[in-house]
């Protein structure tokens, strides 16, 4: 967590003095170091993909100055350059699901909140078949598609994040629960522990990503569909009311001390197959 | 534009030319970078620079977030650079393509035993340490966040190097006690 403390602990080591480390870097290395962070530079854009074909050196290092350029004039929408859907997926591993971010019925959000300290962005959604091989007994005869969202989490004041590895990692050991939440279904009767929910996670230039799935809840698109984001190992599902005249679920960020959001899932309405969203949530709903 | 003379213009330029304002970057805390990749990967000179490429994409990719808030450059970048060698250390130790150094391995260790005896959300360590007296706060920031080995303590300090030693010891157990009491008096107020 970003915290008054991070800051003070930075504080006090800007203020050491490290003449020791005065010496400068030697010609060929400041220019091998530089390369190499243009080349990550270069790489966070898409724009220096050319077909797939690896780029040689000298072009590369233009391209990524072209591709750096390129993405600054993006605005808004790359502001914090955080990685896409389908970089996020091929970071944790899911190659296959890298390629069903970039199918046409692929849902790009983009929508960031901010809770306890950290931003939270929806970066993007899909449903495909089972692209990761989760598996559950309890699926039975009915063997849903699954939803895909892939976020990125990071604290709010550019302090960067450990590896999952790293006990600086506040997400490595209190974990964080993300799943769906439907209108009208109580959270405590209808909710991601039931929906054969799974999370891969890394950390990429101290941003945390996430690629959550579970049983596909499109069938659920004539309602709303949430997503939350809620720190800790096991969620605490009273932190969400149900209003019993619309169905609505709200939250309280404050009153939980760590991360507490409710995104809206922008489901395509077409999609909504009431029989089927019957049949998952009698599925979601039996005894293990 | 202009070279930068402070962070908020290095910051500035970043995001408005990235050759430019990494170079920048690297003119000014290159060499900080590179003694702190160095301690964690002595013998590892390709990944040691790996690293610091790696903090200074961080950097340019945090720019806007770091122009916009109170945190310092330098520190910042000490520890996302800390942070990317300690990682790439143990990757190789897993990989076996690295000898385990044990004075770094000690030093990893007891930064672990802090975190895990910070079992609160917050960043406890982080806040007794900027909380200590100097020299000891030196002393913890220079071997645990800088890396630097008790033999540069010692000079930079103009103190032996079994004077930084025993006040590590005698800060650890400080810390020990603080975050007890601190978990005590956390759980007191919960009942």
């Amino acid at each position: 967590m970003p915290k008054t403390c991070d800051k003070d602990l930075l504080a006090a080591l800007d203020a050491l003095p490290l003449e020791e480390d005065a010496a400068p870097l030697a010609g060929d290395e400041f220019e091998r170091v530089l390369a190499r962070a243009l080349a990550g530079v270069g790489a966070a854009c898409p724009q220096t993909q050319q077909g797939g074909k690896p780029m040689k050196k000298k072009k590369l290092f233009a391209a990524a100055l072209a591709a750096a350029a390129a993405c600054l004039c993006l605005g808004a929408a790359a502001a914090g350059w955080l990685l896409s859907p389908r970089e996020v997926a091929a970071q944790v591993g899911l190659d296959a699901l890298a390629a069903a971010f970039d199918a046409p019925d692929a849902i790009t959000v983009n929508e960031t909140q901010t809770d306890a300290g950290y931003d939270i962005t929806l970066l993007g959604l899909t449903t495909a078949e089972n692209l990761s091989g989760y598996w559950s007994r309890s699926w039975g005869e009915l063997t849903p598609g699954r939803t895909y969202a892939a976020l990125a989490i990071r604290p709010s004041d550019g302090t960067p994040m450990g590896a999952l590895d790293d006990p600086d990692n506040a997400f490595a050991n209190e974990g964080l629960a993300v799943g769906p939440l439907i209108e009208g279904e109580a959270p405590i009767d209808c909710n991601p522990m039931m929906m054969h929910t799974a999370w891969h996670g890394t950390v990429v230039d101290g941003t945390y990503y996430m690629v959550v799935e579970c049983d596909t809840v499109a069938p659920f698109a004539d309602r709303t569909v949430y997503l939350m984001v809620q720190q800790g190992m096991f969620p605490n599902f009273s932190t969400y009311t149900l209003d019993a005249a619309t169905g609505a679920i709200r939250t309280d960020p404050a009153a939980t001390e760590g991360i507490n959001v409710l995104f809206t899932l922008p489901l395509d309405a077409a999609l909504a197959d009431p029989a089927q969203a019957a049949a998952l949530l009698e599925q979601w709903r039996a005894p293990a | 534009m202009q070279r930068p003379t402070n962070d908020a213009q290095l910051l500035m330029l970043l995001q408005a030319d990235a050759d430019a304002g990494l170079r920048a970057a690297m003119q000014a805390y290159a060499p900080l970078l590179k003694s702190i990749c160095g301690r964690v990967l002595p013998h590892d000179p390709q990944d040691a620079e790996e690293c610091m490429a790696d903090a200074f994409v961080a950097l340019w990719r945090h720019a806007a977030a770091l122009a916009g808030g109170q945190v310092p450059l330098r520190a910042w970048l000490a520890v996302t650079a800390r942070n990317a060698a300690i990682n790439r250390y143990h990757r190789l130790c897993r990989t076996g393509t690295v000898p385990l150094d044990d004075g770094l391995a000690e030093t990893l260790g007891e930064l672990a035993e802090f975190d895990r005896t910070a079992t609160d959300k917050e960043d406890a360590v982080g806040a007794l340490v900027a909380a200590m007296a100097p020299p000891d706060r030196d002393i913890f920031l220079r071997r645990y966040y800088l890396l630097q080995p008790c033999r540069e303590i010692a000079a930079a300090l103009g103190m032996t190097e079994n004077t930084v030693h025993v006040r590590l010891s005698r800060g650890r157990e400080r810390l020990r006690r603080a975050l007890t009491h601190q978990e005590a008096t956390d759980h007191a107020k919960n009942l």
